[in-house]
């Protein structure tokens, strides 16, 4: 009888030393961060077991940028009372040079946006007229998406504008947490955001995104990992805003090429303007 | 009271005519301020009441149930043009107006500028206190109305060209090319600010909601039972499920200053109380110390000390109402100089550039017209008379206590 009662202690006390840690972690960081936690990856990015932060925030930055690419995407928008899909062909050239036209439903067929450097106008085939969205208007939304004009265009930088950290490890979903912070002299959309990527380093997962009133604005969570001419990146973007109940944006890379040759004359209002 | 005691009373209000003067002035000028501010606020609180329940909200407003907290573009109400007839067969319904809002982007040129789409039935909004009341010229197809603001931002002008790019209620991009026919000002702020009016039916064509609007706004015939109207209409079958709402349970912060002004009167009241007392009872109490030997031989012949009370309150009461009438006569005149103009409470402010007020999405028009009531007069004579009489209870206890000896020797 002793021994089973000295069986049930030791059994207990064990019990409580795997728990705890667990507990003391979950208290003190929030998404489960365990900031000690070494991982046998192999990986660039990874060094001693520790995420080489500089070099996967950077990676992020060019995740689908190259040279240039030609791009077939779909955008799924989702409101509480209707849910609409676009169908797009994009062509960019390195971080300032992009155009995207609208193939399908008919009724938005050959619409199109233009971004060359900071600027941004969209072309409206009905009307035959295009339009500038000056800047006052980036933080709108972009064909009715939840996506912004801002983040077409992006004018902020990752690596230059924003203070970034490794928070540690997580485990929902597995992975690294590196916190983002904008600089106190830029002024921007986003206060923060906290970025997950794989175990790796090499795939985004998930990111939140904080407002200038420290408040969640939206989460981006990226899923489906296909190989695209031999760059490995997620497929899938899907977008979810706080404080829009029933709404969603979901971004899917159908095909990407990477490097192809795009003419320079791609990215002009003529080019807008085409008839296809 | 009987009359030897008013034709002495009368007599001895003028002994001293500068003091007499300057009672009566103060109370004159209480009464004055007293008409001018009530007729002033009651003309600025019929502007802000006449531009919500006319051009804004109307008396009663029918909506999605959740269209007023989300302002969603696919908020809408169905099968309108049945409503309206539905609505508009109630004996106590003057109009009933659906409207279109939609937020959206216009481009005069290449530029963008963010807008609002009012789509509108003009015919009905072109009646007295309806959005485009005052619009004399029918709204032709294709062509658009722009407030005033938001065209001097743009920089457009009538027969200019404008497109106009936004989101339909069913989630495609609408699109399309607009003249301006006229640039508007409007008792609606948003209008001004942002607005470009059009048909109802163009709207409903651009943004793909085909009999479908945001808002029937209901003007009644008269600004009486509004909440048994709205109760009525809650009973309609094809109203069931939407939103009924008042304009007092709409805007109730407006509702919260109309009734504070209405307070306004009562606070100069109070002045105007306070000014007669310390006029009056300072006038007679002057009058009493300097009559102490007559008092003591009216006493002495036999008069009772009662006469002198009712002396003394006469003298108090008839000042109160040569004051009353004088102040009475000055706010009249006041009302009639200022009937056909107006008053430009603007100017008040500064250099003029500022022609109406905004609040809560509302034009405020400055420019007041006072209205007089009879209420105000009697309500100032009835406060004169009250401490008229409250003004003579100390010189008249003292009058009344007098012995006739003493008084004499005074």
């Amino acid at each position: 009888m002793k021994t089973i009662k000295y069986y049930i202690l030791i059994t207990g006390l064990c019990v409580c030393w795997s728990i705890l840690p667990g507990l003391s972690a979950s208290i003190d960081k929030p998404n489960n961060i365990l900031q000690s936690a070494i991982i046998d990856v192999n990986s660039p990015f990874i060094k001693d077991g520790v995420l080489d932060v500089n070099a996967v925030v950077k990676h992020f930055e060019d995740l689908y940028r190259s040279a240039s690419s030609i791009s077939e995407v779909e955008l799924k928008i989702t409101k509480p009372r209707n849910e609409r899909t676009l169908e797009m062909k994009m062509w960019t050239k390195g971080e300032e040079k992009a155009l995207i036209v609208i193939q399908s439903p008919a009724r938005e067929k050959d619409t199109a946006t233009l971004k060359v450097d900071n600027n941004l106008w969209n072309y409206l085939p009905r009307i035959n007229r295009t339009i500038r969205i000056p800047p006052s208007l980036m933080m709108n939304s972009w064909m009715g998406s939840d996506f912004t004009n801002d983040d077409l265009v992006r004018e902020s930088s990752f690596t230059k504008d924003y203070i970034y950290k490794l928070a540690g490890h997580t485990e929902n979903p597995p992975g690294w947490q590196v916190d983002l912070i904008a600089k106190p002299d830029i002024v921007g959309l986003w206060n923060k955001f906290e970025l997950i990527v794989s175990e790796d380093g090499t795939i985004p997962l998930q990111a939140k995104y904080y407002d200038r009133r420290d408040r969640l604005a939206r989460t981006i969570i990226w899923s489906d990992v296909k190989d695209f001419d031999g760059h490995i990146i997620p497929s899938k973007m899907l977008l979810t805003p706080e404080d829009e109940k029933g709404q969603k944006t979901e971004m899917i890379y159908n095909d990407i090429n990477f490097n192809v040759t795009v003419p320079d004359d791609m990215f002009s209002l003529s080019q807008l303007e085409r008839k296809r | 009271m009987k009359a030897r005691t008013i034709q002495i009373a009368w007599r001895n209000i003028g002994r001293n005519k500068k003091r007499t003067g300057l009672a009566m002035l103060a109370i004159a000028v209480g009464q004055f301020a007293l008409l001018a501010t009530n007729s002033l606020m009651r003309g600025y609180t019929d502007n802000i009441r006449i531009a919500i329940t006319g051009p804004m909200i109307g008396h009663i407003r029918i909506t999605e149930p959740n269209w007023a907290e989300e302002r969603a573009l696919d908020l809408v109400l169905n099968d309108v043009n049945e409503m309206i007839d539905v609505i508009e067969d109630e004996s106590f319904v003057d109009s009933a107006a659906a409207r279109i809002y939609a937020p959206v982007l216009v481009a005069p040129k290449e530029d963008a500028f963010i807008g609002t789409v009012v789509g509108v039935q003009v015919q009905t909004e072109s009646k007295d206190y309806g959005l485009l009341s005052g619009f004399d010229k029918p709204l032709e197809k294709g062509k658009v109305l722009v407030g005033h603001i938001l065209a001097k931002k743009i920089e457009t002008n009538a027969g200019d060209e404008i497109a106009i790019v936004g989101q339909a209620a069913d989630g495609s991009l609408a699109n399309d090319l607009f003249i301006v026919q006229d640039i508007i000002k409007c008792p609606v702020d948003l209008i001004n600010q942002l607005g470009i009016v059009m048909s109802l039916g163009e709207a409903q064509e651009l943004f793909v909601m085909p009999d479908e609007a945001h808002e029937i706004v209901i003007r009644n015939k008269t600004s009486e039972q509004v909440n048994a109207a709205a109760e009525s209409f809650r009973n309609i079958p094809i109203l069931k499920n939407t939103e009924i709402q008042t304009w007092e349970e709409i805007v109730p912060q407006l509702v919260v200053i109309l009734k504070t002004s209405s307070y306004v009167g009562y606070f100069i009241l109070i002045i105007v109380f306070i000014a007669a007392v310390a006029g009056i009872a300072n006038t007679l109490v002057m009058s009493a110390f300097e009559r102490f030997h007559e008092f003591g031989m009216l006493l002495a012949l036999g008069s009772s000390p009662f006469r002198l009370v009712r002396m003394i309150v006469s003298e108090a009461v008839l000042i109160g109402l040569l004051g009353v009438a004088i102040g009475t006569l000055l706010g009249i005149g006041f009302i009639i100089v200022t009937s056909d103009s107006g008053i430009d409470m603007a100017s008040w402010g500064g250099d003029g550039q500022v022609e109406d007020m905004a609040y809560q999405g509302l034009n405020l028009p400055l420019h007041v017209f006072p209205r007089l009531e009879i209420f105000d007069i009697i309500l100032g004579l009835c406060g004169i008379m009250f401490t008229s009489l409250i003004a003579s209870i100390w010189p008249a206890w003292i009058a009344g206590r007098l012995e006739p000896m003493e008084a004499m020797r005074a």
